[in-house]
């Protein structure tokens, strides 16, 4: 039993094997960059809404607002990634109720990917926000002596990321395979469900600590632990 | 549980493709729209709310034109109103006025009449009083009516003067005897000879005057005496004028109660027409 679709090889490009994580991963951009196209290509202030328009505004304006909760001061670069890393997620992880399909978010490289990204976009971030020297001086805070552990913090963070949603997302995919061996007919399909509310869940959970990683390197503590306490409950649930 | 390192570089890689795929063709638009839709609506709002600015400011123009109308209607029908019942009292007046004017000359006319009529009634009997006593004296005596006259006056001078001068008979007269008509001399002779019964010694210069009535005018001094058919004339004349006066009288009496009558009935009549008047205006009004 292949535990990621990492193994799985569908073509080669010159040297780049292209496996399942990266054609899957194609796929789903190709189904948002798409989707998100052929909605938007006609929107015009004078053309009134449809309910696909609409329903794109409510998960824009959705993300905007969750961001604006928690980040403080321009948020548009913010909501470029942590919206883009919640609806690959959530596509991701919704794609797994689609029988074959190798979910690319069930991949440790796609998360590592992801958790990379997140690793970078907040040194980028905070210097942007608050110079290089502000934010290195972060590292030092409250005290010196917390160097180490802020920068040993700062790299655990990232592979508790991509270690929580690679586990989450392969365990369900994992067990949906076992229970299919053993009881085919009618546990899958709870499983299933139960992995479509673990999936948007861990999304939102991934963009969330992503932006409140983002946001802690220049904004206030308050905001970042009323935003921390939101995730957590959310984990407990 | 391995990592692919390989892969990961490629899914950095597609991740980063997706943030500006997904920033392209979904925030961007998306955004951009609701931020158009919201200054749009915000503009429209705007307008809207000039546009009831307006609407409002054009409503209280009109309502306060439409009060000002209304005023201006009632003044003006108060005024024209007032002009009406002005014009219609003018016109009553200018009516009685002329009315009076009319009783007026007609009464003038009447008493005109009046006077004609009696003036004519005193010549008429004079007349036939004059025919009647000259014939009825033609008829009685011989002597002429003249000749009575002047006897009743020489007989009227001579108590005259015995009441002023009861003693003075002895002294000698002269009178002066004017006729209307020459008196021959037969008739001169009796005159002389009925005064000198009168008075002893006295003497007659008889004359003529076309102008004085049929009788006789005796002077003697100071002391004057005239007799003439005018007498019974104007006793006959102030008779028929009394009685004249009184018929008149009586006719106009009659008459101011009949004008007053018909000014009563003029009155009620204008008071139930400035009723009606007042009723008609008062449901055009309302």
């Amino acid at each position: 039993m292949e535990l990621t679709p990492d193994s799985l090889v569908y073509f080669h490009i010159g040297s780049l094997a292209v496996n399942a994580t990266i054609a899957n991963t194609w796929f789903i951009m190709a189904l948002l960059t798409g989707g998100s196209a052929l909605i938007t290509r006609r929107l015009k202030p004078d053309v009134p809404p449809d309910r696909w328009r609409t329903t794109l505004e409510v998960i824009v304006q959705g993300i905007e607002s969750q961001i604006r909760e928690i980040a403080h001061g321009p948020t548009t670069l913010i909501v470029y990634f942590s919206g883009t890393l919640f609806l690959f997620i959530v596509t991701s992880n919704l794609m797994t109720v689609i029988p074959g399909f190798h979910t690319p978010t069930a991949s440790l490289s796609t998360t590592t990917a992801l958790a990379l990204a997140v690793l970078v976009a907040v040194p980028l971030f905070g210097i942007s926000r608050v110079g290089i020297v502000g934010y290195l001086k972060t590292y030092a805070q409250p005290s010196p002596i917390m160097l180490p552990f802020n920068i040993i913090s700062e790299f655990s963070r990232g592979i508790s990321l991509a270690v929580r949603l690679y586990g989450n997302i392969m365990s369900g995919a994992v067990i949906v395979a076992i229970l299919l061996s053993i009881a085919p007919f009618f546990f899958p399909v709870l499983m299933d469900m139960l992995g479509l509310l673990t999936g948007v869940i861990q999304a939102y959970i991934f963009a969330i600590l992503a932006t409140v990683y983002i946001a802690s390197a220049s904004d206030s503590d308050s905001s970042i632990d009323a935003a921390k306490a939101r995730t957590s409950s959310a984990q407990q649930d | 549980m391995s990592i692919d390192w390989v892969t990961v570089a490629a899914q950095l890689v597609n991740f980063l493709v997706l943030v500006w795929l997904l920033k392209r063709f979904l925030y961007r638009p998306i955004l951009d729209g609701i931020d158009a839709r919201e200054s749009e609506i915000a503009e429209k709002m705007g307008e809207a709310s000039r546009i009831r600015e307006s609407a409002e400011s054009t409503v209280a123009n009109y309502q306060q034109q439409l009060q000002s109308l209304q005023n201006d209607r009632t003044t003006t029908l108060e005024q024209a109103r007032e002009e009406a019942r002005a014009e219609r009292e003018a016109l009553l007046v200018q009516t009685r006025e002329r009315i009076r004017q009319e009783q007026a000359a007609a009464k003038r006319l009447q008493e005109r009449q009046a006077s004609e009529y009696v003036t004519e009634l005193h010549q008429v009997s004079a007349k036939a009083i004059l025919d009647v006593v000259n014939k009825a004296l033609s008829d009685l005596s011989d002597e002429t009516l003249e000749e009575r006259l002047v006897m009743h006056a020489l007989s009227s001078l001579k108590q005259q003067q015995s009441a002023a001068h009861p003693d003075g008979s002895g002294e000698a007269v002269e009178l002066t005897l004017t006729t209307h008509n020459t008196m021959d001399e037969a008739a001169r002779q009796r005159i002389l000879a009925s005064a000198k019964s009168l008075w002893n010694d006295c003497s007659i210069r008889f004359r003529e005057d076309d102008q004085q009535p049929p009788g006789a005018r005796v002077q003697f001094g100071s002391s004057q005496v005239e007799w003439s058919v005018d007498t019974y004339v104007k006793a006959l004349e102030t008779q028929l004028q009394r009685q004249l006066e009184s018929d008149a009288g009586r006719s106009g009496q009659k008459a101011s109660a009949h004008d007053e009558q018909e000014q009563e009935q003029e009155q009620e009549q204008e008071q139930e027409q400035e009723q009606e008047q007042e009723q008609a205006s008062e449901d055009r009004l309302s």
